[in-house]
């Protein structure tokens, strides 16, 4: 804890300071070339999916702010054709959800997103960008349903982390975690401190925003 | 949006740590002119040293008292996915969860650094409906990150053995003591102790009410729901429930129920702001939530 985080603590500013401090989308573009190493060196591929997760905030501003997502990633749509669709989760998060094959329109399209979130002073509600990668382990056939992994950008942190959800029950693949986690570091900005790794439970099979 | 902190909290905020201190000087003052300073050093030692364990063991002292039960995801994944969910949101490591068995609702907070535990009881996760729960775990974990737990058991030290050595000698003043001739000392005690709570008993029932206002404005910017911590307020503040705190109990020590508890659990009477003051302030940060549509 540096010196002016323990004067914000005694002062009891710490929580409403880092709660409300700004998203920090910097490092989001990493991906772009982290999707590469992926492929070539995991033989992990693209799901042609990615999403952005942020909370709500209770007025009629934010609401207008989100309106103006949608139509920035409405126009996007024409342009490079990754669709975008608006999900609320059992949590009340909610989700855009994008998809496109291009990855490199995925990233361009969640950045868009969120900056148009922070323009508008909402930067603080972005949680996290998740892109979905199939698993290898899919092509053996011996399981049915689909198995992704995750790279989940926190806004908060600034940083990637692997999430590897097991299929069914709440269980993380700390395996390949390790696996992603070893190769993809010094290509992607890691969050060092497996306390952040937060999962992201998907309700039950398919991705955590279904 | 733009995020409006508040400078007039932090600002009364650091005159309550100021009166806090207050206590202290009465209290060293007190311990250096009874006695010769070999023995004032040994007692400021030894100060220190139980201060440090109360700090450290707060969530242990917690569990002691509440007969809190630290539970998994397995028990209770609704809860355990929320703290989780928050605590992402206000940038912290999830802390442990605990859960109370009592039917009467609230929350509490206590320990320090990644041993800070959150609790809840049985009650609370009775009474309050969704958007209301994430208001006062939310709160919850802004005390968490302002590390109330610690600030308060420090501040609020002098005032403690104010009031364990008020309530000890008051105890004593008996005819017991007349018979055995002490009880000169038991009133020079209970005097002392009386001027001792009179010093430092503003500046902790103060700094301990703006914890909570801070807490209520940390709680907000993590959930983005100033309606639903009043909601949840209100909710808990209308169930009435007379308090019959004994002051005996290590009172003073751990003041961070999400309300004051009517069971004594761990806390002295005043330390928390009326809840109708606390809806108020919550309605105005609504307000500049809304002023920003204007603005645009």
């Amino acid at each position: 804890m540096g010196l002016l985080d323990g004067i914000r603590s005694v002062l009891g500013l710490k929580a409403e300071a880092d709660a409300t401090r700004d998203a920090d989308p910097e490092d989001l573009f990493g991906m772009s070339t982290a999707y590469v190493t992926m492929e070539a060196d995991l033989g992990y591929e693209p799901a042609g999916e990615a999403a952005l997760c942020f909370s709500d905030v209770d007025s009629t501003d934010f609401q207008d702010a989100i309106e103006e997502v949608r139509q920035i990633l409405a126009a996007g749509e024409v342009e490079t054709g990754t669709a975008a669709e608006f999900v609320e989760d059992a949590h009340g998060y909610t989700w855009v959800v994008l998809e496109d094959d291009d990855v490199e329109d995925l990233i361009t399209s969640v950045h868009f997103a969120a900056d148009t979130l922070v323009e508008n002073g909402y930067g603080s509600r972005l949680l996290a960008a998740v892109f979905a990668f199939s698993n290898p382990d899919n092509a053996t056939g011996w399981d049915e349903s689909d198995r992704y992994v995750y790279w989940v950008y926190s806004f908060r942190r600034g940083a990637y982390y692997p999430f590897a959800p097991e299929p069914g029950e709440h269980e993380r693949d700390a395996t390949a975690e390790f696996k992603l986690q070893s190769v993809l570091d010094g290509e992607l900005d890691l969050e060092d401190d497996e306390a952040y790794w937060y999962p992201l439970w998907p309700e039950d099979e398919g991705h955590p925003w279904e | 949006m733009e995020w409006k902190s508040d400078r007039r909290l932090a600002r009364r905020m650091v005159l309550a740590l100021v009166l806090s201190i207050g206590g202290y000087s009465a209290l060293f003052g007190l311990i250096v002119l009874l006695s010769p300073w070999k023995v004032a050093v040994a007692v400021f030692a030894v100060v220190v040293v139980v201060l440090a364990i109360l700090v450290r063991e707060a969530d242990r002292l917690t569990y002691y008292m509440t007969k809190a039960v630290a539970i998994d995801r397995e028990d209770y994944p609704a809860l355990f996915d929320t703290v989780d969910r928050l605590a992402r949101q206000a940038d912290m490591p999830r802390p442990p969860v605990a859960v109370i068995p009592s039917d009467e609702p609230n929350a509490l907070s206590a320990g320090t650094g990644d041993r800070t535990v959150v609790c809840v009881t049985l009650g609370l996760l009775k009474t309050l409906d969704d958007d209301e729960l994430d208001a006062v775990l939310a709160h919850e974990l802004a005390h968490c990150k302002n590390g109330d737990s610690t600030v308060l058991t420090v501040a609020g030290f002098p005032t403690t053995v104010a009031l364990l050595t008020l309530s000890g000698s008051l105890e004593r003043m008996n005819g017991f003591a007349l018979f055995l001739g002490y009880i000169g000392l038991v009133i020079v005690l209970a005097i002392v102790s009386l001027a001792l709570l009179v010093v430092s008993l503003p500046g902790t029932l103060v700094l301990a009410r703006y914890r909570e206002y801070a807490a209520d404005r940390g709680a907000v910017a993590i959930t983005g729901k100033p309606v639903a911590l009043a909601e949840a307020l209100a909710t808990l503040h209308g169930r009435d429930r007379r308090p019959e705190s004994d002051l005996r109990s290590i009172a003073g020590l751990n003041a961070f129920c999400i309300v004051p508890s009517g069971t004594g659990l761990l806390t002295l009477p005043w330390t928390h702001p009326p809840v109708a003051k606390r809806i108020k302030r919550l309605r105005k940060v609504q307000e500049t939530f809304e002023a920003g549509s204007k603005r645009d």
